[in-house]
């Protein structure tokens, strides 16, 4: 007995490790299909060798995780509370299904590649060299960072994208607008509002140009891996539908991480990024064991040559005010219609800005609704806000 | 940590990293010596404090960091550490940093490097 849980992405190793940081005493089995040490994944598109585990090995047999590499679960009887996997059945008290996603595959581009798990990068990257020609369909993360580093190894780069601009769903244009200029600096070539067809090793946009390369690659999204919650029966709806403590329809079975959509009031919201899966990850540990989860706002970065991306917060507010960064980054916020702060994004060379993300964290989990002439003004130190914003939040 | 000189060891050498007007109270500085990188912490109360300067996690230099109270916030992944103490407070931050000893002569700021 004990938790099981399915998956050791982010979510699921966090999940592991939280249990015993809240005092767990029980069994920990901690499941993964993958062959390796569970490891992280934002490297895998940003640099072409870096393998990071999420934990050394040690740190599972020092905190009393049982690791099981190779071992899938294929059904789950929730009457009898049993875990059926490759391996074996395991009972359980509390499982938490951490599955992830996968790559959404694009129909109809049978030589298309996808990136999603290490396998995937070493077979994209062994293929990225000098003079290789490239094509990107989708200007999200996924393809944006994929150009960058495929500049830096010297391959030829297309990136197509289907709406009218990059990273279109999750940055603000006037930040889209300066990476793009970058990307074309170093030689990417983006088409946007692009319709292609695939031919023999090329692509035939609208236009009539036919577009040769040695690569394709689609990074056009995710899908949230749930067959195997759809097959016990659990509510589906882009994602395994978990409450606000991760509690799925089947009591006694959590999910956290990419896989799991969170109920709210206008529907469900899936986010996906990797410090949220680890955020979920922990307050599914903690919800299993009755205790409330320590409050996150959701955040995400993005590496491209040397310039950071970073972004906290949630889009659906309205422009507040724009920062110009000590380093010349730019800084953006948005606020609700109480003047409360929504969400902040922000581009800069390296770190310059993390200091002022991390500020802007605080403001927004604060309730804080900041004065945009300070916001605005460089000479302002967001740390000083957060103490004077209070009374304006406050006061509204 | 403040060190007494009279504990110092001949082959520790203070070396000098900056002065107190350098760094504002609850923030730090970036101090490279000899191939080495560290991270120069002023403490909310006025007390000043030095550890190495990148992270444990992956090599991000903590000076980009914040700094609330006596924790010091990676720039990239949010792990913490104590920096009085060096110690790793919240994942991904899993190993303690090194800490050095500090000691102030007048306005000039001291760090005892091995």
């Amino acid at each position: 007995m004990g938790v099981v849980i399915v998956g050791a992405g982010e979510a699921g190793v966090r999940a592991a490790f939280a249990l015993r940081e809240a005092g767990y005493q029980g069994a920990v089995t901690l499941l993964s299909e993958e062959p390796d040490l569970p490891y992280e994944r934002p490297p895998l598109s940003k640099s072409p060798d870096a393998l990071r585990p999420i934990a050394p090995e040690e740190a599972y047999r020092a905190a009393g995780i049982r690791l099981r590499l190779g071992i899938w679960v294929t059904h789950v009887d929730i009457g009898r509370k049993r875990a059926e996997t490759s391996d074996g059945p395991l009972a359980y008290d509390h499982l938490l299904l951490a599955t992830g996603a996968e790559a959404r595959r694009l129909p109809g581009f049978p030589e298309a590649v996808h990136l999603r798990r290490r396998a995937d990068a070493g077979a994209l990257f062994a293929r990225i060299v000098p003079g290789a020609r490239l094509t990107v369909l989708g200007a999200g993360f996924i393809g944006m960072e994929l150009a960058a580093v495929a500049r830096g190894l010297g391959a030829q780069v297309t990136v197509l994208e289907v709406g009218p601009r990059i990273l279109c769903r999750a940055v603000p244009a006037e930040l889209a607008a300066l990476l793009h200029a970058r990307h074309a600096g170093e030689g990417v070539r983006i088409v946007t509002d692009a319709a292609a067809a695939p031919l023999p090793g090329a692509l035939r946009l609208a236009s009539g140009e036919v577009i040769a390369h040695d690569l394709l690659v689609a990074g056009v999204g995710s899908v949230p891996r749930t067959d195997l919650a759809e097959r016990i029966g659990l509510e589906i709806d882009n994602g395994i539908v978990v409450d606000a403590g991760h509690q799925t329809s089947a009591p006694g079975i959590f999910a956290a991480g990419d896989c799991c959509a969170l109920r709210q009031e206008a529907g469900v919201l899936r986010l996906e990024s990797w410090r949220i899966a680890r955020d979920q990850g922990e307050a599914a540990a903690r919800a299993m064991l009755g205790l409330s989860a320590v409050g996150s706002v959701p955040y995400f970065w993005s590496d491209q040559y040397d310039l950071c991306l970073q972004v906290v917060g949630l889009p659906g507010g309205a422009p507040l005010a724009s920062r110009v960064l000590p380093g010349g980054g730019r800084m953006l916020f948005e606020a609700d219609a109480e003047g409360r702060l929504t969400r902040a994004a922000a581009l800069g060379r390296d770190n310059e800005l993390a200091r002022d993300i991390k500020l802007a964290e605080r403001l927004i989990a604060a309730g804080i609704a900041p004065v945009a002439e300070a916001l605005a003004d460089p000479g302002i130190s967001l740390k000083s806000l957060l103490g004077a914003g209070t009374a304006v939040a406050k006061a509204t | 940590m403040t060190a007494d000189a009279s504990h110092r060891k001949p082959d520790m050498p203070w070396i000098e990293a900056c002065t107190t007007q350098d760094i504002d109270e609850e923030d730090l500085i970036r101090f490279d010596h000899d191939a080495r990188t560290f991270a120069i912490y002023q403490g909310p109360d006025g007390t000043f404090f030095c550890t190495d300067g990148l992270c444990t996690h992956e090599d991000v230099h903590l000076s980009d960091g914040l700094v609330m109270g006596y924790v010091i916030e990676c720039p990239k992944h949010n792990g913490q550490f104590d920096y009085r103490t060096g110690e790793a407070k919240r994942s991904p931050a899993c190993r303690n940093l090194q800490t050095y000893n500090v000691r102030l002569e007048g306005e000039r700021v001291l760090v005892e490097i091995p």
